[in-house]
C-alpha cells in the first residue's frame, strides 16, 4: 500500500514536472543554443519503450518524451528516440557514440507540423547543445 | 628483362582494351576505389533500418523493413557507374559490397539504400536524406525510393544526389531576375550530348550531371560550392583523390606504342587538373588520336567530363586544339608531324551549358602513327581559321605531300599578299569578303600548285548604333542607352551603369561627362564597338515663393506664386491660375485647396518639379445668422431655416428649442415643426475651422394656437323679415362671405342678418400672429391664422314684422356697460327686455323698458360681477301679438377701467369704418390712422359732445392692410388694429 502510493506520488510530481517542460518553452524559445546537462544524458539511454524520459538544459528547462525506440546500433552506437510530450508530430531522436575522441552525441528534433527544428550536437568540449534550426537544414527529400 | 616488360606493358593494355570496352567491371561486389577510408554503400538487396530518426519519427521507433531493389546486375551496374564518375574526383569508394561499409569508420561512410519500399515515408519523394550525416554518427542510411524513379539511370542520379546531401550540400534552385525563387531544383540547361544540370538539382533529362557552383535554395546570390562542401571539414577527411597523370612536360606519362597504337586513361579530378602524355614521332608521320570521356553509352551517355585535347611540341607550342562546343569528345586526324617529342594534353573544360568547373572525370585516349611515305609533290595548306572577322589574321600550315624545299603562298585580299615562308603566320584580312589561297610548292625537280578557291571568308564587323546619339545627364538622374546592331552586348566602363551585357543600360549616378563604350557581337562572331558621351548637366534648382508647404490666400483675391530657376516654366492645373508658362502666376480661389505643380525646364533640357498647395480662406468675418421663412407662425405647423451666416464656416450646429427637431448640423435644416404656441428661441453656433460665432435668438418664432370659430344664434328658425343675430367666437376678428341678408354694420364677432329665405352664412375667423421686431426675415411681422364656419339659418314666414332694429351696441364703460339701440317703426312693440348672458347662449332678463315715443333707448348695466371676462347683450323686442324679436348679440369683454371705449365696425372693414366711443366730457377729438411701419395715412380732428358717440370714416382711400386706429381726447387715447379688406 505504501509502494502503491509512492508510485502514484512520483508519477503525479514527474507528471507535473513533466507538463512545465513542454515545446511552449523549447520549440518558440528565442535562444539560438541551448546547453544540455551532459552528465544527465547517459543515463536515458537505459529507459524502455514507452517511458517519459527528460533531457535537462542548462538553463533549467527540460525536454520530456515518450520513448519510442531504444536501439544499440553497435556496440559502440545507440540511439533512442520519441515523441515530445505536449507536441503534436514532434520527434527526437538522440544518438550517443562512445569513440576514442569521447562521447558523442546527435541528434535532433523535428516538428512534423512546422519548420521548426533543433539540431543536437556535441561541442569539441564535450557539452552537449540544441541548436535552433529549421527542418529544412536538417531533412531534405529528393 | 625487355620481354618481361613488353609483356607487362602488354597486359596492362589488355585489360585496357577489356575494361574500356565494357566502361565498367564484370563482378559484384563492385568498388571504385579500393581501399579508401571514405565508403558510400550502394545497399541494393534490402535492409532493416533501425535506431535512426527515420523510425523515431516516422514507424513509431520500430525497424523499418526495406525490400530489396529487385534490380538486375546490369541496372546495378548503371547505378554505381554512374555514381562512380560522379564521385570519381574523391578519395571516397563507391562500393556494393556491405562489408567494405561495416569496415570503414562510423564517421567516414554513408548507406545509399535502394528500395521501392517506401510507405512509411509520407511525402512523395524519390529520395530522402538527413543532411551532413555522412561524417556523423547518426542516420548513416539515405534512401532512394526505386518505385519512384522509373529506371536506372534515374536511380543513380537519385543516388548521387542523396549522398550528396549527406555530404552537407544543399539544392541549387532556380530564381527570377527579382530574386524569387522559381524552382527549388535546379533543371539545368541544353539539349544533347552538351546538356547539363547540377547533381544537387534535377538532372534525369540532362546528359552531364555535374557538380556545380550556382545558386543555391538559399539564395539567388549564395553560390554553392559542391567541391568545397564536399572536401569541407565536417565530412571528415574527404578530398580528391591523387593525381594520376602530370600537369607538365617533365611529369608527363609516355604513351606506349604498341604496333603504331596506342592508348591510356585519366582521371581529371580537379578543374585545374591538366594530364600530359609524351610521344616520341621517329619519322614525319601522320597522328590521329581521339580522347573520349567516360560513359554509359553512345553518344557518350552520362558523362561529366566535357574533353579538351591539345598538341604540343617539343618546346611547349601548341600544335593543335581541339575543343569542339557540340560534342564531349575531342580529336586530331592526320596531324603530319616531324620527328621529334611530342605532348599531348587532356583537360576539362566548358562548353555552352556549363563554366567547366564541373568538367571532372575518367577518360580514354586512343591514336595512331602512321609513317608519311615519300609522296608526289602535291600542294595542300590548311589555315587556323577559314572564316573570321573584318581586320582579323590567319595563320597558314604547309600540309603539302611530297618534300617541297620552297613555297609561294599567295592570299587574295591579304596583308601581306604573299609569302615565301612555310607555314606564314598573320596574315591580315583587313576587308570583307571571300578570298582564295594559293600555295605553289617547289623542290629541286619541279613543283606544284593548288588554289583553294573561296577559303577564306571575311566578315564584316557589326556596325553598332547608340540611341539617344547625344544622351545627357540632369543631377541624379538616369537616362537610357540603347545599342543596336549586333546579338551580344558588353558596355564599358561599368562605373554608372546599372548593367553591362544586355543592350539596353541605364546610366545611373555620374557627376561628369562620360564616355561609354559598347562592344557588340554578331551572329558570325564579330565584334564592334561604338562610343558614345554622356553628358552631365548639374540639378536644376528650382526656388518658390513664397517658400511655405502650404499656401493660405483669401477666397476671390489674387495671390503672386513665383517661381526661379529656369528658363521655361509649365503650371498645372491652369485652374485659377492667371497663365500657366512664366515663372511668376497668380493664383485666386473660391473655394477649397489646389495643388499645383511647376515643372522648369533649363537650357540645357534639365527640368525639376516644385510644388505649390494653396489653400483658400475666407478672409470676412464669422458671425452667426439664420434665416426663417415665417417667425410668427399658428401651430401646429412648420418653418425652413437655412443659414445666412457671414464669413464662411465650414461647421454648423443648430438648437430649436420646442421645435422638431430640437438640433441640427446642417448648414441648412430646412423644416422644423412646433406644436404648441409659445416664443421659442433659436441657436446658431458656427465655426469655419479656426473662429466661432454663436448667436441665440430670443424669441425668435411666435407661435399660436390656429383659431377655431365657433357661430352661434338663438334665432331658429327666424321669420321672414325679421332681423337676427347671430354670435361668433374664437377668432380675434371675421369675415364673412358676401350675403345680401347681412347687415352691416356690426360688430366683428356679432353680426345682424335679415335673410329673405333660408341661407346658410359663412365666415372666416383671424387671429393676427405678430413676430418680434428684428426678426423679419420673411418681409411678414405676421401672420394669420383663420378658422372657416358656416351656419344654416332657416327661415319661415310669420307674417308682417313691424319693427326695424336700426342698431344694438353695449360697451363697457368703466365698471359699467353702456347698451344703446335705435329703433323705426316701433309702434307693434309692447316692451323691451335687455338680456345679458355670460356664455352668449343662455340669456337672463336685467331690464324690462317701457316703449316711449323717442326712437333711440339706453340702458346702463352697473350690476357687473368682478371676475367675468365676458358678457353677452341682446335686446328682446316683445310685439304685441306674441311675437318675439331677437337683436344681434353684443359681447363685452372687460378691460380694465377705461381701457376700452372704443368700438371699431366692421372689422375687417370694406370702406366705410365706424367709431362708437365714450366721451367722459366735451372737448376735441383727433383720429389718426397709421400703416404697419407707421405712415400716417389719415387724420381728423373733431368736437365731440360728453357721452355715447359714434363717427364715421370711409376708407376707400387706403389699400387693403393693416392699420392702426387711434383716438385721442384730452389725455385719454386708444390704439386699436383694424384690418381693410
Amino acid at each position: 500500500m505504501t509502494k502503491t502510493l509512492l508510485s502514484i506520488a512520483l508519477a503525479l510530481f514527474f507528471f507535473s514536472a513533466s507538463a512545465q517542460l513542454q515545446d511552449k518553452e523549447l520549440l518558440k524559445t528565442d535562444k539560438n543554443e541551448i546547453a544540455i546537462k551532459p552528465g544527465k544524458l547517459i543515463n536515458i539511454f537505459n529507459a524502455k519503450k514507452g517511458e517519459i524520459v527528460k533531457l535537462e538544459c542548462i538553463d533549467g528547462a527540460t525536454i520530456a518524451f515518450t520513448v519510442n525506440m531504444n536501439v544499440w546500433n553497435q556496440e559502440l552506437v545507440r540511439t533512442i528516440g520519441g515523441k515530445l510530450e505536449g507536441n503534436k508530430e514532434t520527434y527526437i531522436t538522440l544518438t550517443q557514440a562512445d569513440l576514442k575522441q569521447g562521447i558523442l552525441y546527435e541528434g535532433n528534433i523535428i516538428s512534423h507540423k512546422s519548420n521548426t527544428a533543433f539540431k543536437i550536437f556535441t561541442a569539441k568540449d564535450g557539452a552537449v547543445y540544441l541548436q535552433k534550426t529549421t527542418k529544412d537544414n536538417i531533412l531534405v527529400t529528393d | 628483362m625487355i620481354f618481361n616488360c613488353f609483356m607487362k606493358t602488354y597486359l596492362r593494355f589488355l585489360f585496357f582494351i577489356v575494361f574500356f570496352i565494357s566502361g565498367q567491371l564484370f563482378a559484384q561486389p563492385y568498388n571504385s576505389l579500393p581501399g579508401a577510408q571514405h565508403v558510400i554503400f550502394l545497399d541494393f538487396d534490402g535492409y532493416t533500418v533501425t535506431g535512426t530518426s527515420w523510425n523515431s519519427s516516422y514507424n513509431g521507433g520500430n525497424p523499418i523493413v526495406c525490400a530489396a531493389s529487385g534490380y538486375s546486375d546490369a541496372e546495378v551496374r548503371t547505378v554505381f557507374n554512374m555514381m562512380t564518375e560522379d564521385y570519381r574526383p574523391f578519395n571516397i569508394n563507391i562500393t556494393t559490397d556491405e562489408a567494405v561499409y561495416d569496415a570503414a569508420s562510423i564517421q567516414q561512410r554513408m548507406r545509399v539504400l535502394f528500395t521501392p519500399t517506401k510507405n512509411w515515408y509520407p511525402q512523395s519523394a524519390g529520395g530522402v536524406a538527413y543532411l551532413s550525416t555522412f561524417g556523423s554518427i547518426s542516420n548513416k542510411v539515405c534512401f532512394i525510393f526505386t518505385s519512384a524513379l522509373g529506371n536506372a539511370s534515374n536511380a543513380g542520379e537519385a543516388g548521387s544526389h542523396e549522398a550528396g546531401h549527406t555530404l552537407t550540400l544543399q539544392h541549387h534552385s532556380e530564381f527570377n531576375a527579382l530574386c524569387e525563387k522559381t524552382n527549388e531544383y535546379n533543371s539545368g540547361t541544353g539539349s544533347g550530348e552538351t546538356s547539363w544540370a547540377p547533381i544537387m538539382g534535377v538532372g534525369y533529362n540532362k546528359n552531364m550531371t555535374l557538380w556545380s557552383d550556382v545558386a543555391s535554395n538559399f539564395s539567388c546570390t549564395y553560390m554553392q560550392d559542391d567541391l568545397a562542401g564536399i572536401t569541407s571539414i565536417p565530412n571528415n577527411g574527404v578530398a580528391y583523390r591523387a593525381d594520376d597523370h602530370g600537369n607538365d612536360i617533365n611529369t608527363s606519362t609516355d604513351l606506349v606504342m604498341i604496333a603504331s597504337a596506342f592508348s591510356d586513361s585519366g582521371i581529371i579530378g580537379t578543374n585545374t587538373d591538366v594530364d600530359i602524355f609524351h610521344i616520341t614521332i621517329a619519322t614525319k608521320s601522320y597522328l590521329n588520336i581521339i580522347a573520349k570521356p567516360w560513359s554509359l553509352g553512345t553518344p557518350n551517355s552520362k558523362a561529366n567530363l566535357d574533353v579538351s585535347l591539345i598538341v604540343k611540341n617539343s618546346t611547349g607550342q601548341t600544335i593543335r586544339t581541339h575543343e569542339p562546343l557540340n560534342v564531349l569528345n575531342a580529336w586530331v586526324n592526320n596531324l603530319l608531324l616531324e620527328p621529334g617529342e611530342y605532348y599531348i594534353q587532356i583537360k576539362g573544360t566548358g562548353n555552352a551549358n556549363q563554366t567547366g568547373y564541373g568538367s571532372l572525370g575518367k577518360y580514354y585516349i586512343t591514336g595512331d602513327v602512321t609513317a608519311a611515305l615519300p609522296m608526289p609533290l602535291a600542294a595542300a595548306l590548311v589555315a587556323s581559321d577559314t572564316v573570321i572577322c573584318k581586320g582579323s589574321s590567319i595563320d597558314f600550315f604547309d600540309q603539302s605531300q611530297g618534300s617541297p624545299t620552297s613555297w609561294t603562298w599567295t592570299f587574295t585580299g591579304g596583308t601581306p599578299s604573299v609569302s615565301n615562308a612555310q607555314n606564314p603566320v598573320n596574315i591580315l584580312y583587313a576587308n570583307a569578303g571571300t578570298f582564295a589561297v594559293k600555295l605553289t610548292v617547289f623542290d629541286a625537280v619541279t613543283n606544284n600548285s593548288r588554289t583553294y578557291n573561296s577559303y577564306i571568308r571575311v566578315n564584316n564587323l557589326p556596325t553598332l548604333n547608340i540611341v539617344p546619339t547625344n544622351p545627357y545627364i540632369c543631377g541624379n538622374n538616369t537616362t537610357a542607352l540603347m545599342a543596336t546592331g549586333a546579338l551580344a552586348y558588353q558596355w564599358s566602363p561599368a562605373v554608372g551603369l546599372i548593367n553591362t551585357n544586355l543592350p539596353r543600360t541605364t546610366v545611373n549616378g555620374i557627376s561628369e561627362n562620360t564616355t561609354y563604350t559598347v562592344m557588340g557581337t554578331d551572329v558570325n562572331g564579330c565584334t564592334g564597338s561604338k562610343d558614345v558621351m554622356v553628358q552631365y548637366y548639374p540639378p536644376l534648382q528650382l526656388i518658390k515663393s513664397p517658400a511655405t508647404e502650404r499656401v493660405i490666400v483669401c477666397r476671390y483675391d489674387s495671390t503672386e506664386l513665383s517661381v526661379t530657376g529656369a528658363e521655361n516654366y509649365t503650371w498645372s492645373p491652369g485652374t485659377g491660375l492667371s497663365n500657366t508658362n512664366t515663372g511668376n502666376v497668380k493664383v485666386r480661389l473660391d473655394e477649397g485647396s489646389r495643388f499645383y505643380t511647376v515643372t522648369g525646364t533649363d537650357a540645357n533640357g534639365c527640368s525639376a518639379s516644385i510644388y505649390f498647395s494653396v489653400l483658400a480662406r475666407a478672409c470676412d468675418s464669422l458671425a452667426a445668422n439664420v434665416y426663417v421663412d415665417s417667425s410668427a407662425i399658428c401651430t401646429p405647423t412648420c418653418v425652413t431655416f437655412r443659414d445666412s451666416s457671414t464669413g464662411h464656416p465650414t461647421s454648423w450646429q443648430w438648437s430649436f428649442p420646442g421645435g422638431t427637431p430640437a438640433t441640427s448640423s446642417l448648414q441648412n435644416p430646412g423644416l422644423v415643426c412646433y406644436a404648441a404656441p409659445g416664443s421659442y428661441d433659436v441657436s446658431l453656433m458656427v465655426s469655419d475651422g479656426v473662429d466661432i460665432s454663436t448667436r441665440t435668438f430670443s424669441g425668435l418664432i411666435v407661435a399660436a394656437d390656429m383659431p377655431v370659430v365657433t357661430m352661434t344664434t338663438a334665432l331658429l328658425p327666424l321669420c321672414k323679415g325679421d332681423t337676427g343675430g347671430i354670435k361668433l367666437s374664437g377668432a380675434q376678428y371675421y369675415m364673412w362671405s358676401f350675403d345680401p341678408s347681412l347687415i352691416f354694420p356690426a360688430f366683428p364677432d356679432s353680426i345682424r342678418i335679415n335673410p329673405v329665405d333660408t341661407t346658410t352664412y359663412y365666415v372666416k375667423g383671424f387671429i393676427n400672429v405678430f413676430n418680434n421686431n428684428g426678426y423679419n426675415n420673411s418681409g411678414n411681422s405676421f401672420v394669420q391664422c383663420s378658422d372657416t364656419e358656416s351656419i344654416k339659418i332657416n327661415v319661415v314666414y310669420c307674417g308682417t314684422v313691424p319693427l326695424k332694429i336700426i342698431y344694438f351696441t353695449a360697451l363697457q364703460n368703466g365698471e359699467a356697460i353702456h347698451t344703446q339701440w335705435k329703433l323705426a317703426e316701433q309702434e307693434s312693440v309692447d316692451y323691451y327686455e335687455l338680456e345679458r348672458s355670460l356664455d352668449g347662449i343662455h340669456f337672463e332678463s336685467i331690464q324690462k323698458i317701457t316703449r316711449t315715443q323717442k326712437d333711440t333707448y339706453g340702458w346702463v348695466d352697473k350690476n357687473i360681477t368682478a371676475g367675468y371676462p365676458v358678457f353677452y347683450y341682446r335686446l328682446r323686442c316683445q310685439l304685441a301679438g306674441g311675437r318675439t324679436i331677437y337683436s344681434n348679440i353684443e359681447k363685452v369683454v372687460m378691460q380694465n377701467k377705461y381701457d376700452q371705449w372704443l368700438s371699431i365696425r366692421p372689422n375687417p372693414v370694406t370702406t366705410n369704418m365706424e367709431l362708437v366711443f365714450i366721451a367722459d366730457k366735451n372737448g376735441m377729438a383727433t383720429l389718426t390712422i397709421h400703416d404697419m411701419p407707421g405712415k400716417l395715412m389719415y387724420k381728423e380732428s373733431f368736437e365731440v359732445l360728453k357721452g355715447y358717440r359714434d363717427k364715421k370714416i370711409n376708407l376707400s382711400a387706403l389699400l387693403p392692410g393693416v392699420y392702426m386706429v387711434q383716438l385721442k381726447m384730452g389725455e385719454k387715447q386708444i390704439t386699436q388694429k383694424v384690418i381693410r379688406l
